[in-house]
């Protein structure tokens, strides 16, 4: 491997870890960036002569505190705090090896601090844990790209002025109540790789990556919880089917019609050990009945073998979790293909005034779907019309441009 | 590292409400001393007895008013400054002290070191 295969490899799967290392050391964001990026800098300088060193991580993290120093020694107002920047104790500490220890855990935990204002906590944990830009980190919350940026320098701010500790909690209820809000960043990362928003390329396997890497994180400490571990099932029996999930030409391929000898066995079989192992736990909730219905969706031979009744009794699970319109949109579909064609759609048509469902371009392709199999060719194709006026991703659009004109 | 603990109370006080006794304040104190985190602080007579000072501009007179501003909804009614290690250790001193109970709060806010 070259030198630039492996600072490719190192910079997508421990960047975030050597700038949480980093954090943890510093208890400073920005210094943890800036000497982060020099030490990388560092690296794709010398590394080609001098060859690769043993421990890439253990390398950059002692280069990156060097950079930090030397910034500070030149900045009379970081020079004032080094002693709590703790930046010259042991100067070469061994890097722990990833698991439980695992400093983006620390990092997650840390940025869901109650000292950390509510809206704050997401956009912190996608830009320095998920690894999105600022872009994409307004894009994927559905917020102005400046107000994301107020967020983050806030909250960086606040971290650095009150040495707000980014670590995890000794208290395993405080531990509990910050994980609903980490678990939703890791899949807001995975959602942003897998219908990457607005762009041509419906795939961003960087991000989808990401997030399974940082799940496994999550899941790791014992005891098991089984929320993280549902977490890992969803994302691994989704990613399953990145191969049968897109055309060579990038356009999806609906659930009915993907080649699932192209599904992934080794992801699937991983999924299903862990939702069965998540299904055990006495707090299973919302994630772990989204990875079962994924699971069942998996042990399907065909879209025709599908357990329905299954299917159907998993989103009725789902849904004592709360309202959640767009998982009814789906136990409609499931009734759908249970029962008739006629009873998802009256099921579907009943929920038109949902604001949510009008917005959500899959829920008028469901209504297409089913009042063309009810023989209403005209109704399916107003729902075409309105599901195209609703996305703005290329390969989706071709999608139901397919739909729109079969023969074109 | 520095923090300060605002004892802040409402200028229109519930009568019902079940505040902290001068004795908790006390004892808060003494573990405060006892832990060795105590360093500094200073309780006050209430608002009512304050005076205000304000001026409008740097050349205006200023303006002598008895009692509270008259918009603030709240007062501080003392503090205690810590000296820990960092945020979560004063956030579980914030969490025992007496200045919370009864519609009080307490304001977690680190020292600005000149």
């Amino acid at each position: 491997m070259s030198v630039d295969d492996v600072l490719a490899r190192f910079y997508r799967e421990e960047h975030s870890r050597l700038l949480a290392a980093l954090v943890a050391r510093f208890g400073d964001l920005d210094l943890a960036e800036e000497s982060a990026q020099e030490a990388m800098a560092a690296a794709l300088a010398t590394w080609p002569s001098a060859g690769v060193p043993d421990h890439p991580l253990a390398w950059l993290i002692t280069t990156a505190r060097r950079k930090a120093l030397d910034r500070v020694r030149r900045d009379a107002v970081l020079a004032r705090r080094l002693a709590e920047l703790a930046l010259e104790r042991q100067p070469d500490e061994p890097v722990p090896a990833p698991g439980p220890t695992d400093e983006r855990l620390a990092m997650l935990m840390g940025c869901c601090h109650p000292a950390i204002a509510p809206a704050d906590r997401i956009a912190l944990m996608l830009r320095f844990v998920g690894g999105l830009t600022s872009a994409e980190v307004a894009q994927s919350l559905l917020l102005p790209l400046p107000t994301i940026q107020a967020r983050i320098t806030r909250a960086k701010r606040r971290i650095r002025v009150n040495r707000i500790p980014l670590r995890v909690p000794e208290d395993p209820a405080e531990q509990q109540r910050r994980l609903p809000l980490i678990l939703t960043a890791i899949s807001l990362v995975f959602t942003e790789g897998y219908d990457a928003t607005g762009g041509t390329n419906t795939l961003r396997a960087d991000l989808t990556e990401e997030a399974i890497r940082l799940a496994r994180i999550v899941a790791a400490p014992t005891p098991p919880r089984a929320e993280p571990l549902g977490l890992l099932a969803l994302l691994l029996l989704t990613d399953a089917r990145r191969a049968a999930r897109v055309d060579a030409e990038g356009v999806p391929i609906a659930l009915e019609e993907q080649d699932r000898t192209r599904w992934d066995p080794d992801l699937i079989s991983e999924g299903l050990a862990l939702v069965e192992r998540a299904a055990g736990l006495p707090d299973a909730g919302r994630l772990t009945a989204l990875a079962a219905i994924a699971a069942v969706h998996s042990e399907a031979a065909t879209f025709a073998d599908t357990d329905w009744p299954q299917i159907v009794a998993l989103y009725d699970l789902l849904l004592r979790h709360g309202p959640d319109p767009v998982a009814a949109m789906n136990r409609a579909i499931a009734v759908g293909r249970r029962d008739t064609p006629q009873a998802g759609l009256a099921l579907l048509e009943a929920m038109a005034d949902e604001p949510i469902l009008a917005r959500h371009h899959p829920y008028h392709v469901a209504l297409a779907l089913f009042r063309a199999e009810c023989a209403d060719p005209a109704g399916s194709r107003r729902a075409w019309i309105r599901a195209r006026d609703l996305v703005d991703n290329q390969a989706q659009r071709r999608f139901i441009d397919r739909h729109l004109s079969p023969d074109g | 590292m520095k923090y300060v603990l605002l004892m802040m109370g409402p200028v229109d006080p519930d009568p019902a409400a079940d505040g902290a006794t001068e004795q908790e304040f006390i004892d808060f104190d003494t573990e405060l001393q006892q832990a060795g985190v105590h360093a500094g602080g200073f309780a006050l007579f209430g608002p009512e007895e304050g005076t205000s000072v304000t001026k409008q501009s740097r050349e205006a007179e200023p303006v002598v008013t008895a009692g509270p501003y008259a918009e603030s909804r709240e007062y501080v009614g003392g503090t205690f400054v810590i000296d820990v290690p960092d945020f979560d250790r004063a956030l579980a001193w914030a969490k025992r002290c007496p200045g919370a109970l009864g519609g009080g709060r307490v304001e977690i806010r680190a020292l600005l070191e000149m």
